[in-house]
């Protein structure tokens, strides 16, 4: 049995931000990790997740890395 | 006279039969080691990205895949039931409709040029350890106990990479953790358990039992992180004892539930032979649901032999076996390691795992 994890490229960042609607709220600061709450920019960007109807960022803080973890544990979401 | 007797034996062998039988093995090699393949294709791509970007894609990915992948095949070989044997890295299409991507509810994680890999293969060990290794077992346990185990299986799998990951796993993650007590407690534990080499074979094979058992069944988590912790200390004390020391030799949890039998006094073997084993065996609570069979590997064709005579009689099956490596301790409390073999028996009365 296989586990996938899904991941974008540096390469293909911009583009797949932009493609969810989420790119231009970043460059303006408007976007905030869900777990640490500091502001996401392209440098500190680790992951996406669709979070209740909505598109979460998470930033690439130890603390947060973790965190993404319990929180996908607790709903039992699957990487696919 | 003897003319006939005279032979003349002459070899040819070309460039191109010599470089076919080696590509040939080497083949053999990587497809009965596909870890391996893995990573020798990140190597090629790692100098082939300087001649085309496009490679970066190939090194990042094969890279990852090969690291994680080659400790995976080593821990699957000493646990039962653990779900999954792989991890695959997927590009995502970076043209992602927003509606269908909420739909699918997957997570999508950056991985950095391949300049910065060593950040990529901290970020995605401590990741895929965190959330896919032992999920079950996991749910169920103790902040401080999952935690420390996500530290201690990471910290396993990157402490034979490069110097810089390893310092930069420390940095990130172990060191912020490790200042809490209750987490350094247990990893160091698991060290002392590991040393022995029965952390994955017996620890972890027990957390995955676990985990088959309380899944979806009424839980009291109270009781399921008090049943984990004492299985620690247990298997601790089990890790201190020196040689011909007498232990507990029974773990009798409410979820875990195992026996441990050294097998192998050089004394008993040559006075009473097979004989005292297979009798202990039999004598086994019907309650235990796993037997550890633990003996030096020079005696693994006496614990099969021994087992072999009881099997008919006996409500315990075969379910694993290893060599492994241990540090034991001898009567002044020196370490010294010898080749181990293991043997483990599962109980016919316990359901079979359904699957992850």
């Amino acid at each position: 049995m296989m586990k996938t994890l899904n991941a974008i490229h540096d390469n293909d960042l911009i583009e797949l931000l932009k493609s969810l609607g989420i790119y231009d709220r970043i460059i303006q600061g408007k976007i905030r990790c869900k777990f640490t709450d500091c502001i996401i920019t392209l440098d500190n960007f680790h992951a996406v997740i669709p979070d209740s109807g909505n598109i979460s960022c998470v930033c690439d803080s130890s603390d947060a890395i973790k965190q993404l973890s319990n929180y996908l544990n607790e709903k039992n979401a699957e990487f696919s | 006279m003897l003319s006939f007797l005279d032979f003349h034996f002459h070899f040819d062998f070309s460039f191109w039969s010599i470089s076919t039988i080696g590509l040939s093995g080497l083949f053999l090699y990587f497809i009965t080691h596909p870890a391996k393949f893995e990573k020798f294709v990140a190597l090629l791509s790692k100098w082939a990205r300087f001649i085309w970007q496009g490679f970066d894609y190939t090194y990042i990915k094969f890279d990852l895949q090969g690291k994680i992948n080659d400790y995976l095949s080593k821990a699957t070989k000493k646990i039962k039931g653990l779900g999954f044997e792989k991890v695959k890295i997927a590009w995502t299409d970076p043209k992602q409709d927003p509606k269908t991507f909420m739909d699918n509810g997957q997570l999508i994680i950056r991985l950095r040029k391949g300049d910065s890999q060593n950040e990529n293969i901290v970020n995605a060990s401590m990741a895929f350890i965190s959330h896919g290794f032992l999920r079950k077992a996991k749910y169920y346990i103790a902040k401080y106990q999952r935690e420390s185990l996500d530290i201690y299986v990471c910290y396993d799998l990157l402490k034979n990479e490069k110097r810089e990951i390893l310092d930069q796993f420390v940095q990130d993650f172990m060191k912020e953790k490790m200042e809490k007590d209750k987490i350094a407690d247990f990893f160091e534990k698991y060290m002392n358990i590991d040393d022995i080499g029965v952390f994955y074979p017996i620890f972890v094979q027990e957390l995955t039992f676990l985990g088959e058992k309380v899944f979806g069944k009424k839980k009291y988590p109270e009781k399921i992180h008090t049943e984990v912790s004492s299985l620690v200390n247990y298997l601790n004390q089990y890790s201190q004892r020196k040689l011909n020391e007498n232990i507990i030799t029974e773990f009798n949890g409410e979820h875990c539930k195992f026996a441990l039998r050294i097998i192998g006094k050089n004394v008993t073997i040559r006075k009473q032979g097979a004989m005292v084993y297979i009798r202990n065996l039999l004598n086994i609570s019907s309650q235990i649901e796993t037997i550890y069979l633990l003996s030096s590997r020079k005696n693994k064709g006496f614990v099969k032999n021994v087992y072999k005579k009881c099997k008919e009689k006996l409500q315990f099956e075969f379910f694993n076996e290893e060599n492994y490596k241990a540090n034991l301790k001898n009567k002044e409390g020196e370490s010294f390691e010898i080749n181990a073999y293991m043997l483990v028996l599962r109980n016919k009365k316990i359901e079979v795992f359904h699957s992850a």
